[in-house]
Parts: C-alpha cells; sequence; structure tokens
C-alpha cells in the first residue's frame, strides 16, 4: 500500500481526536461532549445493569435468528439498491485521484478509511441490541460484522454494478426499481389478504417464518446463527462464517479492477453536495435534484409576516418532492414497532381489545422520528441565514416560518399514518384515545420539528468530510432523541395535571381547556427559545465562508 | 513533456473535448481559455488521468497516461479550483502526506524553502481549518510543488487569492517553468494570465479555435482587432463566433 495513504488513515484517525480537543476548547462543545459521555456512560450502565438484574427466559434460538436475519436484510437491501461508485471526500479526489495512487491501493483505503468508522458503529448498535442476544457478548461480534459485511458488501455491489451496467442496456437497469416496486407491492397486498383471514399479528408471524422470508434471509442467516449463539463454541464458530464472509466482501471488491474514479468524481460531488445541502448528515433520500416545475404554493396568509419564508419553503419542497419520502421510513419504523410487532408478539390491542394508547404513542413516535430526517427548515437553510438576517423580519416570524411546513407536514402525515394503523386493525380502536392521538398530532410534530431546530442552532452540523460525522452520528441521534422524549414528557406531564386541576373544577370542559392551554404554551415557550437561538447564531463561528 | 493527441471526451452521448491535439513543452506556460461549457475542466482532468478520454492519447513526460498510470502521475500535479484540504492536518502534515503518496525523500529541505516561497512559513502548524480560503490555494500549490512535478496542471488557480498572493503564485510558476516544468492552466481571468502566459490554448464546445504563442496570437488576429488589442478582446473576437475557427499555430 502507497505510504501516503498509510499516513492518511492514521491522519484520519488523530484528526477524530484533534477535533473532539478543539471542540472542548468552547462552552458550547464541552457541554454537549459532556451531555454525549453522560449519556452514553448513563445508556451502557443501563444495558450492564438490565443484564446483571433481569432474569427472564432467553429468547427462542430461531425466533431471535429470524428476527435478527429480517431487521439486517431491511438495512441490507435498499444499500445494495442504492449502491454507488464508492464515495470520496473532495479532499481525497483533490489529493488522490491524480495521485500515483492505483485503483486497488484506492479501495483498500476505502475499505479500512471507513471500516474503522463501521466499527464504532456496529458497537453502538450492539449495545443497544445486547440484551436481546441470548449470550449478550455474541452480539457484540456479530453486530460489528454484520455493520462490517453491510458496508464491504456494498461496495462489491456498487463495483458490480458498475461493471454490469456497462455491459447491459441502459433500459435494463431502468426497469430493475420498478420491477422491486411491484414485487414490494405484491407481498404486502398478500400480507393484508392473510391478515383480513387469520389477523394482524397472525399474519406477519406466518410471514416471517415463510419459506419466502426464509429463503431471502438465507445469506446473511450466519450473523443471526451468531447474534442467537448459546455455546462458546457455536459463536466461535459463526464469527469465523462472518469474519470469512467480510473478507470476501473486501477481497470481491479489491479483486474487481473496476475504473471508479471518474464515476466516484461525479457521484462523491453530488452526494457531498447533497450531505451540505441537508447538513443534518442524514444524507440519502431526502434531497434529490430540484425540478423546474410550475408551482401554485398557498398564501399561507394567517402567519402573517412569517408567510414569506413559509413560502419560500413550500416552492423548494414543491421542487423537490423526493424530500417527502423521508416522512416513510419513519412512518413505518414507527408502525412495526408500535402496533405490527406488539400485534405479532402478543394479542392485538391492550389485553386483546382495540388500539388505544398505541396509537397516542404512535403519532409521538412518528413525530420524534420524522423530525430527525425531515430537515425542510433551518437545517436546509443554514447557508441562507446570513440572507434571512437581512430581511425586515422578527426573529419570531422567521422561526415560524421556517419550521410551519415541516411541523404541519409531520403533523398531516402523522393523522395519516394514525388512520392508515386502524385501517390495517379493521378500525378496532378506542375512540377517546383515537380521538386524543388526532388531537394532539399537530403539537407534538410543532414540539418535535421546533426542538430539532433549536437543538441544531445551538450544535449545528457541519459536514467536516473525514468520517467524524458518521462515527457520532448514532450518538447524537439519540441524545437528541431522549431530549426531546424528555420534554414530550414534561409537557404532556404538565398538561395531564393542568387537566386533571381543570377537570377537578370545572369538569370535563375545564379539563380540556386547561391541557390545550399548557400544550399552546409550550409550543409557543419552545418556538420563542428557537427564535432566541436563532438571533443569537453566530454567522462568523457557525458558517464561516473561508 | 505534456502530448495530446486527438483528445475526445464524451458524456452520455455529448461531446465535452472534441479531438484536441497540442504539446506543452518544458520551460512553456500554456493559458486554457474559454467560456463556460468548453471543456477546459474536462481536459486539465483527462490528462491528469481521472477521466479516462473516450478517443485519443495523453503522454505526460513520454509515459502514457492511460497504459503507464503511474509512472505518468508521478511526473504530474493537479490543483483545482476549489482547494480541498484535510481540516484537521496541519500544513506541514499535508506536505508530509504528499511527500509520501509521491514518494519523496529528503522533502524536508525543499518544503520548507516552498513554504517561505508561498508565505506560509508562520502557518506552518496551522489546521488546514483555521486558513483562510487565499491560504488553503497556496497550501494546495505548495503540496503541488513538493515532488517537482515536470507537468503542472492548474484549474482555475486565481480564485481567492489576493493581488499579493496571485503575484507569489505567478512567481512560483515561472520559476518552475524556468526549472524544466510544463505549465498549463485555465482561467476566466484573462488580464491577469495575458503577461504570465507564454502560449494560449482557446477552446469553445471542446474544439480547438487557436493554439499558439502570445505572439502568434495577436499577429493572428491583429487585421481583425487591431494590434494593440488585449487578450480579452481576442478571446470575444474568437469565441463568439466573429472570428473563422484557425488552425493550430503549433
Amino acid at each position: 500500500m502507497n505510504p501516503g495513504l498509510r499516513y492518511l488513515l492514521g491522519a484520519g484517525v488523530r484528526g477524530v481526536w484533534r477535533r473532539a480537543r478543539r471542540r472542548m476548547r468552547t462552552f458550547r462543545g464541552f457541554v454537549s461532549t459532556m451531555v454525549g459521555t453522560v449519556f452514553f456512560l448513563v445508556l451502557l450502565g443501563s444495558q450492564l445493569m438490565v443484564l446483571l438484574v433481569e432474569g427472564d427466559a432467553p429468547p427462542p434460538h430461531d425466533a431471535t435468528v429470524q428476527g435478527f436475519c429480517f431487521w439486517f436484510l431491511l438495512l441490507l437491501v435498499p444499500a445494495l439498491l442504492a449502491a454507488d461508485a464508492p464515495f470520496f471526500w473532495p479532499q481525497e479526489v483533490q489529493f488522490l485521484f491524480a495521485a500515483p495512487v492505483s485503483r486497488r491501493e484506492l479501495m483498500v483505503y476505502q475499505l479500512l478509511s471507513r471500516g474503522w468508522v463501521q466499527v464504532l458503529s456496529g458497537l453502538w448498535f450492539a449495545l443497544l441490541t445486547m440484551r436481546m442476544a441470548y449470550h449478550p457478548a455474541a452480539a457484540i461480534p456479530a453486530v460489528v460484522l454484520a455493520t462490517l459485511f453491510l458496508y464491504t458488501v456494498t461496495q462489491l455491489a456498487a463495483l458490480l454494478r458498475l461493471r454490469i451496467g456497462d455491459l447491459l442496456p441502459a433500459a435494463a437497469g431502468r426497469a430493475v426499481r420498478p420491477l422491486l416496486w411491484i414485487a414490494g407491492g405484491a407481498l404486502g397486498f398478500s400480507l393484508y389478504r392473510d391478515a383480513q383471514a387469520v389477523g394482524f399479528g397472525a399474519a406477519v408471524g406466518d410471514a416471517f417464518d415463510s419459506p419466502l422470508m426464509r429463503a431471502a434471509t438465507l445469506p446473511v442467516r450466519p450473523f443471526g446463527e451468531l447474534f442467537a449463539a448459546q455455546t462458546t463454541a457455536a459463536a466461535v464458530a459463526w464469527t469465523g462464517v462472518c469474519a470469512a464472509m467480510v473478507a470476501a466482501a473486501a477481497g470481491g471488491a479489491l479483486w474487481m479492477d473496476v475504473d471508479f474514479r471518474e464515476r466516484s468524481l461525479v457521484s462523491s460531488a453530488r452526494r457531498f453536495e447533497r450531505m451540505r445541502r441537508i447538513r443534518g448528515g442524514r444524507g440519502g433520500i431526502g434531497a434529490g435534484t430540484p425540478k423546474n416545475r410550475r408551482l401554485r404554493v398557498p398564501a399561507f396568509a394567517f402567519l402573517g409576516s412569517a408567510a414569506p419564508v413559509a413560502r419560500r419553503q413550500a416552492y423548494e419542497l414543491g421542487r423537490g418532492l423526493r424530500t417527502l419520502w423521508s416522512l416513510a421510513l419513519p412512518a413505518v419504523m414507527a408502525f412495526v414497532y408500535v402496533i405490527a410487532l406488539p400485534s405479532w408478539m402478543g394479542p392485538p390491542g391492550e389485553d386483546g381489545g382495540p388500539l388505544g394508547t398505541s396509537l397516542v404513542i404512535l403519532v409521538v413516535v412518528f413525530a420524534m422520528l420524522a423530525s430527525g430526517g425531515f430537515s425542510i427548515d433551518f437545517r436546509r437553510d443554514v447557508e441562507r441565514l446570513a440572507y434571512l438576517r437581512s430581511l425586515p423580519l422578527r426573529p419570531g416570524a422567521v422561526a415560524v416560518g421556517e419550521v410551519f411546513l415541516a411541523a404541519a407536514l409531520i403533523g398531516i402525515a402523522g393523522l395519516l399514518l394514525l388512520a392508515g394503523s386502524a385501517a390495517v386493525m379493521d378500525w378496532r380502536v378506542a375512540p377517546r384515545m383515537a380521538a386524543l392521538a388526532a388531537a394532539i398530532a399537530l403539537p407534538v410534530a410543532w414540539l418535535s420539528v421546533t426542538l430539532e431546530n433549536w437543538i441544531f442552532l445551538l450544535f449545528p452540523t457541519r459536514v467536516q468530510g473525514d468520517g467524524e460525522n458518521q462515527s457520532s452520528f448514532l450518538g447524537k441521534q439519540l441524545i437528541k432523541m431522549f431530549f426531546k422524549l424528555c420534554v414530550l414528557g414534561v409537557v404532556a406531564a404538565a398538561a395531564g395535571v393542568t387537566a386533571v386541576a381543570g377537570g377537578w373544577l370545572a369538569g370535563t370542559p375545564g379539563a380540556g381547556a386547561g391541557a390545550v392551554i399548557v400544550i399552546v404554551a409550550a409550543c409557543w415557550g419552545v418556538t420563542l427559545l428557537l427564535a432566541r437561538a436563532y438571533r443569537g447564531f453566530d454567522l462568523t463561528v457557525d458558517t464561516p465562508t473561508g | 513533456m505534456i502530448e495530446v493527441r486527438q483528445l475526445t471526451k464524451r458524456y452520455e452521448g455529448r461531446v465535452a473535448v472534441d479531438g484536441l491535439s497540442f504539446t506543452v513543452r518544458g520551460g512553456e506556460i500554456l493559458g486554457l481559455v474559454g467560456p463556460n461549457g468548453a471543456g477546459k475542466t474536462t481536459t486539465l482532468r483527462a490528462i491528469a488521468g481521472i477521466h479516462p478520454p473516450t478517443g485519443g492519447s495523453v503522454a505526460i513526460a513520454g509515459f502514457d497516461v492511460e497504459r503507464q498510470p503511474i509512472e505518468a502521475r508521478r511526473r504530474l500535479a493537479l490543483i483545482p479550483d476549489e482547494p480541498q484540504l484535510f481540516g484537521t492536518m496541519t500544513v506541514w502534515e499535508h506536505l508530509d502526506f504528499t511527500a509520501r503518496v509521491y514518494g519523496v525523500r529528503d522533502w524536508q529541505g525543499p518544503a520548507e524553502r516552498l513554504l517561505a516561497e508561498l508565505e506560509l512559513a508562520d502557518r506552518r502548524d496551522s489546521l488546514a481549518d483555521e486558513l483562510s480560503k487565499g491560504m488553503k490555494q497556496k497550501v494546495a500549490v505548495a503540496c503541488a510543488l513538493v515532488h517537482d512535478p515536470q507537468a503542472l496542471l492548474l484549474d482555475e488557480p486565481l480564485t481567492g487569492l489576493d493581488p499579493r498572493g496571485i503575484r507569489t503564485l505567478y512567481d512560483a510558476l515561472r520559476r518552475r517553468a524556468a526549472g524544466g516544468a510544463a505549465v498549463m492552466l485555465s482561467s476566466h481571468l484573462l488580464g491577469q494570465i495575458e503577461g504570465l502566459c507564454t502560449s494560449f490554448l482557446i477552446v469553445r464546445q471542446g474544439r480547438l479555435l487557436f493554439h499558439g504563442t502570445r505572439d502568434e496570437l495577436r499577429a493572428r488576429y491583429a487585421e481583425e482587432v487591431g494590434a494593440g488589442a488585449t487578450l480579452e478582446d481576442i478571446f470575444f473576437h474568437v469565441t463568439e463566433g466573429r472570428a473563422p475557427a484557425a488552425e493550430p499555430a503549433a
């Protein structure tokens, strides 16, 4: 391997420490690092405590294997479908593409420089999932190797795609995605038909154990077997198999000497630009190429001076409707976690009855997840803050205009998800809880989006280009999620107490009025905090122009 | 030093570079000029071996960029328009890294001299994140020069540089050319490069409109735009279609 590439690998690791040290020099950086560290220790401690204290029966082997494989497949299939030419940061393109470095050396560098970040991410996931394994220790190699396999096999798929793409007619490549959509639709319909006959939970269980699903998960079964290993010998043996699979995928990527440089240059530039645009670091489906189409956008006159800012967001959304896809994944995740899995694993609804509290949880979980990735607000406009500052608008108006559309759309999507979930469960819902879930959909969405923006303006995420973002990404997401959950919990508790007090004083109308007042006050207060953070955002520090 | 023969590059049916042929000899500073979308960046990247050509060939110091890529790249350096540095590496570490990539031994002395030449000596231990855009451009130039390339390619190198930075860069380029390097740079700032370049290559839509020395350029269009015309006058005359496409002079 070229000595310069070895040096760069070391510099990448050193860079993470340097950036962490530099961050500690500012008050804001110190606070965020301390919060992150405390959060990590609490999470680690709680996982260890549960492992030490919990005396539950170990999970059944086959269900654990199949469950792990199913989730792994859910991550693997989209990654393989989206596999593009290997990604290089702009600095790497500048220094390495015209340098005397062979394509194979570049690929080795790619795999190693990203590999250690994958290992860190894998350790994070392992920490979160180890409670579900028979032997918690087996979860660590299982999840780490699965994460590494996901990365290496995606690189291999990208190179294969480049090679095959050159041989196949363009129409063949274009046909793959629609065919997959049709297959997915057919599977969904078949599940729906089964659910009509035997109930949703049983239908999901049947699908999980079906020969088709077993065949689909077969290639990743060794990782499931390792995760569910019940003896040390089994764990060691499956670790060997999984490591060999990772090595084979990496070896394949190195052996296939495809000329990826030119396509990497183009796709990496496009991907980096996308990362910059959405800043929050999620990348992927959130930002497509804008379409030049004629649009009719509502005036949002009821927003007063915030209307022009909200309208601008609507124009931008209208010209990039692909952004709406970033609501699909949180919707699926919320539905699976809150409705489908409990329904499959136990009797439908609560105590075998209609869905009640689950609907409220569904709305909250969806808003919390969706607000993280659906960033048509300050996070997308961070490059334009100087312009926004030049407008004759109060900070409060800018804050409302920036978050309005995102909050409204997440709220509406939450209502649609609520209706969809009720429909899937044959409308077996508790009317009062369903009404409560519908009533809180918009305020919860507003609170989630506003808090997300508030945290962003206080601790802006910058796309740096050395992998640090990925390594700390999951941690930041967890901390944000935890913080949002705490705030929503406090607001819910305050609304509950006020409702009880109001009910005691003036019956049901008093309870309702009390809860509404608290929720509106919370939305108002968080919006004021956001406006304050916007006013205090230091453009010279947070968006340096160089 | 840089030999380009019938270089053609097509992207999805669109011709970006259309049969360009020219040579840049050691000691020559060639200005590659043309309107937006003329194929300047593609040409420079094809010469650097980043874009494999659809047709034709490129050789650096006699080494074919396609068939002997490592040997060819060892002898060239490409400086892009937007300097991209590793944010958490210092200026000195960038030079160290580049020297290792190109296999340069005893690079410390020349690197010290380069830093002094580009007025970066006092920023030696600064992280790249702490530098201004102009400083970053100078670091990119220093990294490109540390292995003493025989062919130097610069894509819009004046972006972000202040007048002092431009003069410093010019001096550095002239010294490299005087030392025998072939220098090729693209720029929109025609007035700025007029005095630096010894020859010019004018392209439009990937096609060569003119290639020759500064004197040949003036002589070729003196009758049409006047003897005292600037490069800018000639550029507009040639690229906006008022002049017929000329045969290469060299």
